[in-house]
């Protein structure tokens, strides 16, 4: 067979194996990483939308909207090439750790706050009227029922924040999208490298959904 | 004792209750019965200031309820337990722990001994067989057994009832009517009640407050405002309630 995915092609990128396979665990690395941050962002700016400090308030909205509507490569090119500009000179894993954490909290936090929001007040109500704090009552009442409701689509974030890690392959992250495009690149062989690395991605992000799926459907099982 | 010093309550231009004065004597069974806005559930949750007062003080044992700090009031709430409309048991805890949280949470008391009041109280409402189930397993009436039981475990000296059993099925309603009586009985707990059971207020009450408009209309036993009710407005709401 010749043409893309010609034998010869496939034997040569196995042959590199473990050139993918590291790239393959620093990707897992910086997902799991990032997923850690993009949860603390979550949980603390989901627990702050709920409340009435006007000055917070705002510049969650600041920084949710600017993160959101913003392309995440050019936040990445921001950390890249604008931050070491005024000083500030960040390692490629920690521009990934960061950019994706603070790109995928934005939409976290809304997942966080909409999830209390779905908590009924009576929940509130009952535990404040036996003596709890706030944020005793959102600890031990509000957020055990909250992640309920929110783990489906926090899910769905970790995919997303797992595939969106593939653009640090434009600041030579060394991931695995990096080394896909350097490996084919200059070994021309661009069929076997593109599906197998989609293959890796798919490997990780696959389960993750089905995970969700399947929580998904046991939360309206549970309503 | 509970003071309700010219206690007035508004949201927003609406003034709900109006200038309130009101001793409630400790260990006493106070029924609130009236009209719906008329403010009875305002005046229930004005004493755990749920709802807080535009003007005038509150005063439980003679502590101003009304102008403590946060810290102080969510240690002044573990006295007053509350039992609401809707229930409101904690559906990712089970029956007892339910009941067994807030005691450890809170007050820091031994998990066994909690434990060990809380079955009690269980059995005292006649649904200790469910102590391991989850409220959504448990029908109205059992769940609001349960929240009876929850409040109780707490030990307040003070519990408020707002609207128990308006959410239940009909078939449910005897049931809670029934234990919420045993344990007005059996308890020196100052009770207060917002409810539309006649019957229940006139085995259970030592005094009935009526309520209308915000302003409290009839103040006396019973027997006196459900059957010799000084003003019309409250013969008019009795006689629909009644039949």
């Amino acid at each position: 067979m010749t043409g893309p995915f010609s034998q010869q092609n496939w034997q040569t990128w196995f042959s590199d194996w473990t050139f993918f396979a590291d790239g393959f665990l620093l990707t897992i690395y910086i997902s799991l990483l990032a997923l850690m941050f993009t949860l603390i962002i979550g949980v603390i700016a989901g627990i702050l939308l709920c409340g009435n400090n006007r000055i917070i308030l705002s510049f969650l909205k600041g920084y949710m909207s600017f993160f959101q509507n913003t392309p995440l490569v050019i936040q990445i090119f921001i950390y890249y090439n604008v931050l070491p500009k005024i000083g500030v000179l960040l390692s490629v894993e920690a521009i990934g750790v960061l950019g994706l954490a603070l790109y995928t909290g934005a939409y976290a936090a809304d997942i966080v706050h909409s999830a209390i929001k779905a908590v009924p007040t009576g929940q509130m109500e009952a535990a404040s009227s036996q003596g709890f704090s706030y944020l005793q009552a959102m600890f031990f009442v509000i957020l055990p029922q909250a992640i309920k409701i929110g783990l489906p689509p926090m899910t769905n974030q970790a995919v997303n924040l797992i595939k969106n890690s593939s653009v640090l392959a434009v600041i030579a992250g060394g991931e695995l999208m990096y080394r896909a495009d350097v490996w084919s690149g200059s070994n021309l062989i661009y069929g076997p490298t593109f599906v197998m690395t989609g293959v890796l991605y798919l490997v990780i992000c696959l389960p993750i959904s089905l995970l969700a799926r399947w929580l998904e459907k046991r939360s309206v099982r549970n309503v | 004792m509970i003071i309700f010093d010219d206690v007035s309550v508004s949201f927003g231009a609406l003034e709900v209750l109006k200038g309130i004065s009101l001793e409630i004597a400790t260990g006493s069974k106070t029924v609130i019965i009236g009209p719906s806005g008329s403010g009875k559930s305002t005046l229930l949750r004005t004493i755990n200031m749920f709802e807080r007062p535009v003007r005038g003080n509150v005063f439980i044992d003679g502590v101003a309820i009304s102008s403590m700090t946060n810290r102080m009031l969510c240690q002044a709430r573990q006295d007053i337990g509350m039992v609401f409309q809707n229930f409101n048991l904690y559906p990712h805890k089970t029956v007892l722990e339910n009941l067994t949280m807030a005691p450890i949470v809170l007050k820091r008391e031994g998990k066994e001994a909690v434990i060990e009041r809380a079955m009690n109280n269980l059995r005292e409402v006649n649904i200790a067989e469910k102590a391991s189930a989850y409220p959504s397993q448990l029908s109205g009436g059992q769940q609001q057994r349960v929240a009876i039981a929850r409040a109780l475990t707490m030990r307040p000296k003070i519990m408020l009832f707002d609207e128990p059993t308006s959410a239940l099925d009909p078939e449910m309603i005897q049931e809670v009517l029934d234990i919420m009586e045993r344990v007005a009985r059996e308890t020196p707990i100052t009770m207060l009640f917002v409810t539309h059971e006649m019957k229940f207020a006139e085995h259970i009450a030592d005094r009935v407050l009526f309520l209308d408009e915000g302003v409290i209309l009839e103040d006396g036993s019973p027997s006196t405002v459900f059957h010799h009710p000084k003003n019309e407005r409250t013969t008019a709401f009795l006689g629909k309630i009644l039949h």
